[in-house]
């Protein structure tokens, strides 16, 4: 299914998100502004432990095994969160801004993208939670691609980015069924399914996509999955300290994380407690599964080496001393570009 | 069956569902049957649907009248719940289509085959106007165009009415069927029940074509 010669990837540094969704807005801003996407987040920043969105994800379904695109359930609008409507011109343009708070317009909502944020789980004192940024994850076997009977989404030769192409899309939706992230949204207006295009017209012109760009945390690694030079190779291949989401699912994401350490967890006496860490080895399990849990032993590997006095590449490349290395190559100034 | 020529009425009566027009007129009763799940070309829409049942719409009314310019087809069905659009995702717009082959040996069973198609008027509900699709074979179909067909619907009372209708003779085009008073062809009807998921391929249709005489 692969059909790739090359593949574009990302690595997500868990320990470096503050969950200010500035990933979020700045893909909303490039690409979700038009009728029809209001409530569309191709990229979304989630509390975990938590429901996410759409709500429960993770007990879907969808995924690809036994080379074949497997049943899932349709992610509703409701799952996904609607676009609220807000008083703005209430309170900012019709002079009642000292009597009338911003607030949300007509029926309270009781679901949205970003519903559970900062909930976490855990007790006090020691509770826990993390962000967790989502997107298409681009996958080397797309489950979405197996499951369209209209072959209407392509995973793309040059560079492995998965598209759906909107003159072949009916709207049918058997994708959204298929994929197990479900990160792909129905737009209502153009009656075409829709998702992130990893801002590939950015990358041929050598710009980094919108969310890695804006990223102020520094979170997000960028580049040709195998080029040796890059971040990816070093992070994902080199090092094994990123590893994809739910690998379980089987269908290859090509978004890859730190996972997350998590601060020291607290004694009884209120001494750190250093005999297991605050995060649940079996909530990282659950999520990167038993790679993830590597990953982390890896990760204190390099620290460790740091703290003897030695140099840690691996350390180098995550602490991003310039963000230019931070995306293989794709570093030039989309001011420079005279976009059509 | 017959398309009746009523060279006097207007296509304004022809496209009314609810005219007496349409209550006056011969009709016929089509069985319909789920298209089958080895037919999907997806597999996961055949793993998907599997044990599932399709093609919930078992029977259509079908009727047929032309005024020498016009040709229009009447469908009737039963369908509990009107869906107009796409809910909360979980359902789709309830929709019909009238099939008719592009060749002798357009065969209605696989949605036609490459140098065989089938052309196809669509109607969906929620969208003013149609489409034409060419067919030719399962997950192929291609918008031709969306200007020559007409739709109107109504839903009452737990039955759809809906006209499908397209100027008999259009600009060349090898992908549509030309049609002229006194012409013997054949017809074809899918309908897809949106509110129990059917989409695509997974659907109502009548398996073999029906004889249609252009009355002249």
């Amino acid at each position: 299914m692969t059909g790739a010669k090359r593949q574009m990837a990302m690595v997500m540094d868990l320990n470096k998100c503050l969950g200010c969704h500035t990933c979020s807005v700045a893909c909303k801003t490039q690409w979700t502004k038009t009728q029809g996407r209001e409530a569309m987040w191709w990229n979304t920043v989630n509390t975990m432990p938590g429901e996410g969105t759409p709500r429960g994800w993770e007990s879907m379904g969808g995924g690809f095994h036994d080379a074949a695109a497997q049943p899932g359930e349709m992610p509703t609008t409701g799952g996904f969160g609607e676009a609220w409507e807000f008083n703005y011109d209430q309170v900012f343009s019709e002079g009642k801004g000292q009597e009338e708070h911003l607030q949300v317009v007509g029926d309270a909502p009781d679901w949205g993208p970003n519903w559970d944020e900062d909930e976490g789980a855990g007790d006090y004192p020691n509770s826990y939670h993390f962000y967790l940024p989502r997107l298409c994850n681009h996958c080397t076997h797309p489950a979405c691609v197996a499951a369209c009977p209209r072959k209407a989404i392509e995973k793309r030769e040059s560079d492995g980015i998965v598209v759906i192409n909107e003159e072949r899309c009916n709207g049918y939706r058997f994708c959204m069924e298929a994929c197990p992230y479900k990160k792909i949204y129905f737009n209502h207006a153009k009656q075409v399914s829709q998702k992130c295009i990893f801002c590939y017209p950015r990358l041929e012109q050598g710009v980094a996509t919108a969310c890695s760009r804006q990223c102020p945390g520094r979170v997000r690694f960028l580049g040709y999955a195998d080029d040796e030079d890059g971040p990816i190779y070093k992070l994902v291949t080199q090092y094994k300290l990123a590893v994809p989401l739910h690998p379980e699912y089987g269908t290859q994401p090509n978004v890859f994380y730190v996972p997350p350490t998590g601060p020291m967890r607290l004694g009884e006496d209120g001494d750190v407690d250093e005999s297991q860490p605050r995060i649940p080895d079996k909530y990282i399990e659950h999520l990167f599964g038993e790679a993830g849990l590597q990953a982390l032993k890896n990760l204190e590997r390099e620290k460790q080496i740091v703290q003897g006095g030695g140099k840690s590449e691996a350390l180098d490349v995550l602490i991003a001393y310039k963000w230019e290395d931070m995306f293989g190559g794709f570093d030039r100034n989309p001011a420079t570009i005279k976009w059509v | 069956m017959q398309a009746v020529y009523h060279p006097d009425i207007d296509a304004q009566r022809m496209m009314s569902p609810g005219s007496d027009l349409w209550q006056s007129v011969k009709r016929q009763i089509l069985h319909l049957t789920g298209t089958p799940l080895e037919m999907q070309p997806s597999p996961f829409v055949q793993a998907n649907w599997k044990g599932k049942s399709t093609g919930m719409v078992g029977d259509v009314s079908i009727a047929a009248v032309h005024n020498g310019q016009l040709l229009a087809f009447h469908l009737s069905w039963l369908d509990a719940n009107s869906n107009p659009d796409h809910g909360d995702n979980s359902s789709f717009p309830d929709a019909a289509a009238i099939a008719l082959p592009l060749h002798e040996n357009s065969y209605l069973g696989t949605m036609g085959a490459p140098g065989a198609g089938i052309n196809a008027w669509y109607w969906r509900a929620g969208i003013e106007g149609g489409k034409q699709v060419l067919l030719e074979g399962p997950g192929s179909s291609n918008t031709i165009e969306q200007e020559q067909i007409s739709t109107a619907s109504v839903w009452v009372e737990g039955s759809w009415s809906v006209v499908i209708a397209r100027p008999m003779q259009v600009p060349d085009n090898s992908a549509v069927l030309q049609l002229a008073p006194g012409m013997n062809t054949a017809v074809g009807v899918a309908i897809w029940e949106g509110g129990r998921g059917e989409r695509g391929g997974i659907k109502a249709y009548s398996k073999d074509w029906i004889e249609l005489m252009l009355e002249g």
